[in-house]
């Protein structure tokens, strides 16, 4: 197999304190083959943006990278330094976000905004970084002229078609999107995900997916990591995790979204107050199927309501 | 009390909406205009019915919900609930009514008082709603057990709790008030998504347990199915489609409702909207909402399915 795009080892992150150090990722692994689509799913708190910004190298203080290597077309990440770090980013990997839609500039205008990413990535002139946004923008099916607009001239959906459209100017092998329609109505989200599919199509990077909708992860994505408490609790293609997944948590998970067709069947979520302990390392359990061992029963499901 | 328990005996709708019509005014620097937030609603909701109304933001769902508790003042209609009109309720007749109709709110985090225990904010509850208990330790042990918590979180504050248990809370606080109606505001909107289900299944169980009736505000289609025995779909502020929960997601007919099933996240799916379909159902939906020869029409009767259609236009 050819070297994955980004490939993440035994990550261990912690938040430490004066008196004790909390882990944000345990001994986290992963690896995003080109063109792929890889989600994390996990909710809040179970550490799927703190892998996020490791990946990015924006962490502060007080988190900690501990343990582990993170490489990018086989190159350490966290080996690299500033200067380094500046010319990698956006041109290698970009991110979107959480409610990155207010993350523009309300005094700029657009236009502006995508001349300066360009050229401070890129260089070049300011009428050839121009002309890109304008491709940019007919890619996200934005008029080119509004690009003149300033932000709050804007709705929610163009807005967060705007800055993916900016995470794509530089080609990037690999996109970064955290939780990109949490906050958006169901058919915007809808509209996001296809230009997303379009422009992945289009462009061929990979896509490292973060959300806590399960729904929307197994639409998109081609293979999917659970996260609870840090760690991966089951990894496996979305067709193998959304019809034989074997973690109870990802049942839980899987369970909290109700089917749109079919007979109304009781689902389980997690009982207050459930919590995984001391998860173990994943087993193989065949066809890109890993899975944590555990002693929790698994959810019944599929009573009569 | 006798008011109040003679009314819980009587027969018809707990909630009866009737052409209810509300606007808000957004004004600028030099003109003022009236944006309507409601128009011309008509709603029935029967005892120990759950109704559930969607649609996306701004169309008006949350507003409803609102002139249920009093919190708005409707511009024209009529609301009955359990057959007493509740325009121009004040003083003892407004607190009445705020014990029989309770609301869940979508902030577990927001509503409930930081400085005091969860003791303290259910006894406030019950005093204010049932004076006449004298053992409230004992009814405070049983509302959290309804809730499905046990009594140990009576003495930890808010913040000790998990999003899910804050919840739980907040409903028995309601559930402290003895009321026959509940409005849930997108109540499990802000919590995660594993324990989300719970209290779904929770509210689920209030209504069987206790014949309370209803009113689920969501954006979320898929968990209006799981819950209610009926949607009513908001578009623009008009009701535009309504029907029997399963039946209705099956067979929507109104372009805004297609529009919304055909949105929803589902892996299973085999007929994707694209976006061409898409802006055909947008068309015909800005067309239908400046109809002037909009009409009810029923679609199955057995299911109260009906839709507001263009008089011309074939469904």
């Amino acid at each position: 197999m050819s070297v994955p795009v980004l490939e993440v080892q035994d990550l261990t992150v912690e938040y430490v304190s004066d008196e004790r150090a909390v882990r944000g990722a345990d001994r986290v692994s992963f690896a995003i083959h080109s063109g792929e689509i890889f989600g994390l799913a996990g909710e809040s708190g179970c550490g799927k943006s703190t892998i996020a910004n490791s990946i990015m190298r924006l962490l502060k203080d007080p988190a900690r990278i501990t343990h582990g290597k993170i490489l990018f077309d086989g190159k350490d990440v966290l080996g690299m330094d500033e200067a380094e770090l500046r010319a990698w980013r956006w041109n290698n990997v970009a991110m979107v976000f959480q409610s990155a839609m207010n993350s523009l500039n309300p005094v700029t205008r657009i236009g502006e905004q995508f001349v300066d990413v360009i050229r401070t990535h890129r260089g070049g002139t300011r009428a050839a970084a121009l002309q890109r946004a304008e491709e940019l923008l007919k890619m996200v099916r934005i008029d080119p002229a509004r690009l003149r607009a300033y932000p709050h001239q804007l709705s929610g959906g163009q807005r967060q078609r705007i800055v993916i459209a900016m995470a794509c100017a530089l080609n990037p092998r690999l996109l970064i999107l955290d939780e990109p329609t949490t906050a958006l109505d169901v058919v915007v989200q809808q509209e996001i995900l296809e230009q997303i599919r379009e422009l992945q199509k289009e462009l061929g990077f990979a896509i490292l997916f973060i959300t806590h909708d399960m729904s929307l992860m197994l639409e998109l994505s081609n293979r999917i990591g659970i996260m609870y408490g840090g760690r991966i609790v089951e990894l496996a293609p979305a067709g193998i995790l959304h019809h034989d997944s074997r973690h109870p948590y990802t049942q839980a998970l899987l369970g909290a979204f109700p089917p749109l067709h079919g007979p109304k069947l009781k689902l389980t979520g997690l009982a207050e107050g459930v919590k995984f302990t001391n998860v173990q390392d994943l087993k193989d359990l065949g066809n890109g199927h890993w899975v944590a061992p555990t002693d929790q029963p698994v959810l019944s499901q599929g009573e009569a309501l | 009390m006798t008011s109040r328990t003679a009314e819980k005996t009587a027969v018809g709708p707990a909630v009866s909406i009737h052409a209810l019509s509300k606007s808000y005014s957004s004004s600028s620097l030099f003109k003022r205009k009236a944006v309507p937030a409601l128009r011309n609603i008509d709603l029935e909701i029967q005892r120990g019915e759950i109704v559930a109304l969607v649609g996306e933001s701004g169309s008006g769902k949350s507003t409803l919900a609102r002139c249920l508790a009093l919190l708005e003042t409707p511009d024209s209609g009529e609301v009955l609930v359990n057959g007493q009109n509740i325009a121009g309720l004040k003083g003892a007749a407004a607190r009445e009514y705020r014990s029989e109709v309770q609301m869940v709110f979508q902030d577990p985090f927001g509503s409930l008082n930081p400085t005091f225990r969860v003791e303290h904010i259910l006894e406030r509850a019950l005093a204010l709603h049932q004076p006449e208990i004298k053992s409230k330790r004992n009814e405070m042990a049983r509302l959290v057990s309804t809730v499905g918590l046990s009594p140990e979180v009576l003495s930890s504050f808010p913040h000790e709790l998990s999003g899910g248990q804050r919840q739980r809370i907040a409903i028995a606080r309601v559930l402290a008030a003895k009321p026959s109606v509940i409005l849930a505001d997108e109540p499990t909107s802000m919590l995660d998504v594993s324990v989300r289900i719970g209290v779904l299944n929770l509210l689920h169980k209030l209504r069987d347990e206790h014949g309370i009736t209803i009113l689920y505000v969501t954006h979320d289609l898929a968990s209006a199915r799981y819950l209610s025995d009926r949607i009513a779909v908001l578009n623009e502020g008009r009701i535009v489609e309504s029907g029997e929960s399963v039946a209705l997601l099956a067979q929507p007919r109104h372009p805004y409702t297609r529009l919304l099933v055909g949105a929803v996240p589902n892996p299973d799916r085999d007929n994707n909207l694209d976006a061409s379909k898409r802006a055909a159902l947008r068309e015909q939906i800005a067309r239908w909402s400046t109809s002037p020869n909009l009409k009810k029409r029923v679609i199955d009767e057995a299911n109260q399915h009906w839709v507001l259609a263009d008089e011309g236009e074939m469904i």
